[in-house]
């Protein structure tokens, strides 16, 4: 796909008018998705999709418009030169931009790369997706398993017409899937990255069977009320997914809309343990953006406690007067990663005590955003724990408290093992968004429902 | 185009037991002012098919953006190689399975159409807008309008729908989502004041601006998150709870709409979007709510979001009461859905765009109106809150245990309207919830909303909806306000 994009913009180069600037961008997936309900198949197939975007600008003015590109060449050189020509026909009708900004240095310019958390660069294993589907059937067997099986190859691309190329292309697979005892019961679990090990499947399948066995136990309801709680990285990972709804946006932060805002603004700080950052060499996301700036591979957020820097697309980059480290209007964090703690994973439950083991968080949102404090739900395999046994799975409670209490003031331990963890999710295309994070121990979280 | 279209995918149909090719395309045109400074007007063209192919007793399908024969015949071939991966491995026995075969089009009448000629017009509206907003705020000593914008999008989406069973539906609609909104801040505290990312989206052209009186809007929102950041915290207690219809959208959305998915109840989505409280075996006989409450799903409502004739399993679509009198009567399930579950459904089978399979999803979901008015059910409460516009949404994952936020908030006291309240919030259980309606509006207080963002299925889709709702109330509800 890089050689039949980079002949598209080639193609533009000696299409554009002196006075024009044209910045191009491919996002494109080819993806096998494989859902399954009660351990057998519900629905299968295959996607092929890629998109160009393509920018036009004359001085500050500019306009934006994108369209599905295929395998053929010269159908999407006529594809782009018709829609070039569109845009040169609305170019003079738009108003100026005054943030709109590129990057003028070309540069590095990135060859085909493969990334993996585990090795450096890879070459693709050979398991297709059709065989994944036929060993998840067979290893579920007995079990009523639900999930989605994502696997295939992510594409990223950016040229202009002042000379930048960049690509990236990663493959991967992402199996996630509940194991259910019965109702709202089950066991949730992932196998993610980039070599397919039908032997580590079967492994994560017994696994889900042994751990339903401890879900048969009487189920306990809990009162609302304040508990001590341990969150598994995944719970970890929903929290630290929510704070991309604005947390470390810039422009969420200048507009006073972010749920951070006790923190950049110095009122509020987090624990001296919580050190969260970006960087982009562990996860599986292209490094630079549509303007031509390339990313530093790191951004620190929080630094023990203390705010450090937010993300800043090229937009807010220009408005907020700051340099460009993320790509696109929602400035989330797309390769996250905390420090690790102290407490050994072996360690939890004693360290527990008694409370709440809480596998998975579930539809987070905030009581108050201004003052990052947020509700969501518990959910899949949670437990009540007394004196560092689990003893019962727990009816699903509802939380409300505050990230300042959660990353802060009831922040007791983090877990000296961390998980990464793959996102799932796949709205529009597959999400290239990963997270490296350990289990949290808090003293206390309150459960309200 | 789509005749051309419709002659290549007859040509090229296999010799399997069923196949289908859904075609979509789609004109997206995006104009914003943010802050004061407009945003690079965007627009995009999308076009692709999906092929679904049943053979044998497998299904699979591929999707693609290459509309060429040799890209056709590559994606048939793709879905029938998914086809033998799942046979006899699918979650039901597809053999049973019996797909509609109507033919039909839809196209719903489009006023005022976008017209990309016209943009330096469109932005001189936004302008107007942006800066009049602007203009109307009044800075204090520590409070500042902190960003504020005006903008909207159109969607022009056309789709065919062919089968090897004679299937032949074109449909089209022109969808215009609205965004306006204003933040205040006075360092400590902020508070928006928006129409929460579109909620008065609507199948018809840019009339709608007119219509909803989009300036005003803009105006009054800015008022208004002034007036909220200075207005007391919503106080916490258990109280009545009046609705208006933009938060009685989120109301049936999360706690009517969902749990009736008739996939979800099956099984399908528990992984991701859930299961629910619902069971097959309640459909007939469960009270869902009082007497007063009347839910629709209706395809036909004019220009609400999602109407359409057919949904994207070829099913003809008709209105069909989903809880009459506070009983619960049907699932919202599709062909598929409703031969799995042996029980009847509604023609609700739909997919966001080409490169998604259609799954079962709420299209227009409404409750019907009562005999209320507004100042009727106010003076009923003697100890309760009025709440407005959506801001913040939860919920388990069986549809039950919810918390939601609005952004305004009026408390009623002896059947009076007093003190405006910031953050209002309140919890409930939608399995009882519902039965503690205690007065539905009537059509004065009615308003026709929906939302472009509803999102679910694996692989993950957002599809629009419609919930067209009285305002409503509700008595002994546990509300409470934002952190001190």
């Amino acid at each position: 796909m890089k050689d039949v994009f980079f002949k598209v913009t080639d193609s533009l180069s000696s299409f554009i008018e002196e006075s024009e600037i044209f910045l191009c961008e491919l996002k494109g997936e080819t993806s096998d998705f494989v859902r399954f309900n009660k351990g057998l198949i519900r629905q299968s197939g295959h996607v092929d999709h890629y998109k160009l975007t393509l920018k036009l600008a004359t001085g500050k003015k500019v306009v934006c418009g994108s369209f599905p590109i295929t395998k053929d060449v010269d159908h999407n050189i006529a594809l782009a030169r018709k829609k070039l020509t569109d845009l040169r026909g609305v170019l003079p009708t738009a108003p100026e931009d005054p943030y709109f900004s590129l990057c003028e240095d070309l540069g590095k310019s990135i060859g085909l790369e493969y990334k993996n958390v585990d090795t450096p660069l890879k070459e693709l294993a050979g398991v297709s997706g059709e065989v994944m589907a036929k060993h998840i059937v067979d290893y579920a067997r007995g079990l009523d398993l639900v999930g989605i099986l994502a696997n295939g190859c992510q594409h990223s691309g950016f040229a202009s017409s002042l000379g930048h190329k960049k690509y990236h292309e990663s493959s991967s697979f992402n199996f996630d899937y509940a194991c259910y005892l019965k109702e709202d019961k089950a066991v949730k679990g992932s196998y993610a990255g980039i070599d397919w090990n039908e032997r580590e499947l079967e492994k994560k399948m017994t696994d889900a069977a042994q751990k339903l066995e401890v879900l048969a136990k009487p189920v306990k309801t809990l009162s609302p009320a304040p508990y001590r709680v341990y969150l598994a990285p995944s719970a970890v990972f929903e929290i630290m997914s929510f704070m991309n709804w604005g947390g470390f946006s810039k422009k969420s932060i200048e507009t006073k809309s972010s749920p951070l805002n006790l923190l950049y603004n110095g009122k509020k700080t987090m624990s001296p343990q919580v050190t969260y950052r970006q960087n982009f060499k562990s996860g599986f996301e292209a490094d630079f953006d549509g303007h031509g700036h390339d990313f530093p591979e790191i951004v620190e957020f929080i630094d023990c406690g203390k705010p450090r820097s937010s993300l800043s697309s090229s937009r807010s980059a220009a408005e907020f007067k700051t340099s460009v480290n993320a790509s696109g209007s929602g400035e989330g964090v797309g390769s996250g990663e905390m420090a690790s703690g102290q407490l050994l994973s072996k360690d939890v439950l004693k360290e527990l005590g008694t409370g709440i083991y809480i596998s998975n968080l579930w539809y987070l949102n905030f009581s108050d955003r201004p003052s990052g404090v947020m509700t969501g739900m518990t959910r899949f395999a949670c437990f009540w724990v007394e004196d560092g046994k689990l003893v019962a799975p727990i009816n699903v409670m509802r939380f409300d408290d505050s990230i300042f209490n959660v990353l802060g003031d009831q922040l007791e331990a983090l877990t000296y093992e961390r998980e990464y963890i793959l996102d799932a999710g796949s709205y529009g295309f597959r999400s290239s968004d990963s997270m490296l994070l350990p289990g949290i121990l808090l003293k206390s979280l309150k459960l309200t429902l | 185009m789509i005749d051309n279209l419709k002659k290549r995918f007859l040509n090229l149909m296999p010799d399997v037991d069923y196949c289908s090719f859904r075609y979509v395309s789609e004109a997206r045109a995006h104009l914003m002012i943010r802050g004061g400074h407009a945003e690079p007007y965007s627009e995009s063209d999308d076009a692709g098919v999906m092929i679904t192919v049943h053979e044998d007793g497998g299904a699979g399908y591929a999707a693609t953006a290459d509309l060429s024969e040799e890209g056709l015949l590559s994606a048939i071939k793709i879905a029938r190689q998914w086809a033998d991966v799942s046979r006899n491995q699918l979650t039901f026995n597809l053999k049973e399975i019996v797909m509609p075969a109507h033919q039909g089009a839809y196209k719903a009448s489009v006023k005022k159409p976008f017209i990309r000629t016209e943009l330096a017009q469109y932005f001189d509206y936004l302008s107007d807008v942006s800066s009049s907003m602007k203009a109307s705020s009044k800075p204090g000593s520590n409070e500042t309008l902190a960003d504020w914008w005006a903008g909207f999008t159109n969607v022009d989406q056309q789709r065919l729908f062919i089968t090897n069973q004679g299937a032949d539906i074109v449909q089209q609609s022109n969808v215009v989502i609205p965004f306006v909104g204003a933040v205040y801040s006075n360092g400590l505290d902020t508070i928006t004041r928006s129409n929460s990312g579109g909620d008065h989206s609507r199948q018809q052209g840019l009339d709608l601006l007119d219509e909803i009186e989009f300036k005003q809007m803009g105006l009054s929102f800015v008022d208004e998150a002034r007036m909220l950041l200075n207005a007391p915290n919503c106080p916490e207690g258990e109280m009545d709870l009046l609705l208006d219809a933009d938060q009685m959208l989120l109301q049936i959305h999360e706690s009517i709409g969902h749990p009736l998915e008739l996939d979800r109840i099956l099984g399908d989505e528990r992984n991701y979007a859930g299961t629910s409280f619902v069971t097959l075996d309640m459909f007939g006989f469960y009270q869902y709510g009082s007497k007063l409450l009347n839910v629709s799903f209706d395809p036909g409502e004019p220009s609400q979001l999602a109407s359409y004739d057919f949904d994207d399993d070829g099913v003809k679509a008709e209105k069909v009461y989903l809880i009459k009198d506070g009983l619960l009567l049907r699932p919202l399930g599709s062909a598929i859905s409703q031969q799995r579950a042996e029980m009847a459904g509604v023609a609700n089978s739909r997919s966001c765009s080409w490169n998604r399979p259609p799954i079962d999803r709420m299209a227009n979901i409404n409750v019907d109106v009562g005999d209320e008015s507004f100042t009727q059910m106010v003076s009923k409460v003697e100890k309760g809150i009025y709440m407005r516009s959506n801001q913040s949404w939860s919920i388990d994952d069986s549809r039950n245990k919810f918390q939601f936020g609005c952004q305004w908030g009026r408390l009623i006291e002896n059947g009076k309207l007093t003190t405006i309240v910031k953050k209002p919030n309140y919890r409930g259980v939608s399995s009882s919830f519902w039965r503690s309606l205690k007065a539905v509006g009537d059509a004065s207080t009615r308003k026709i909303l929906g939302t472009p963002f509803c999102g679910k299925g694996e692989p993950n889709q957002v599809i629009t909806v419609g919930h067209a709702s009285p305002a409503c109330l509700f008595s002994d509800v546990s509300v409470f306000g934002g952190h001190s």
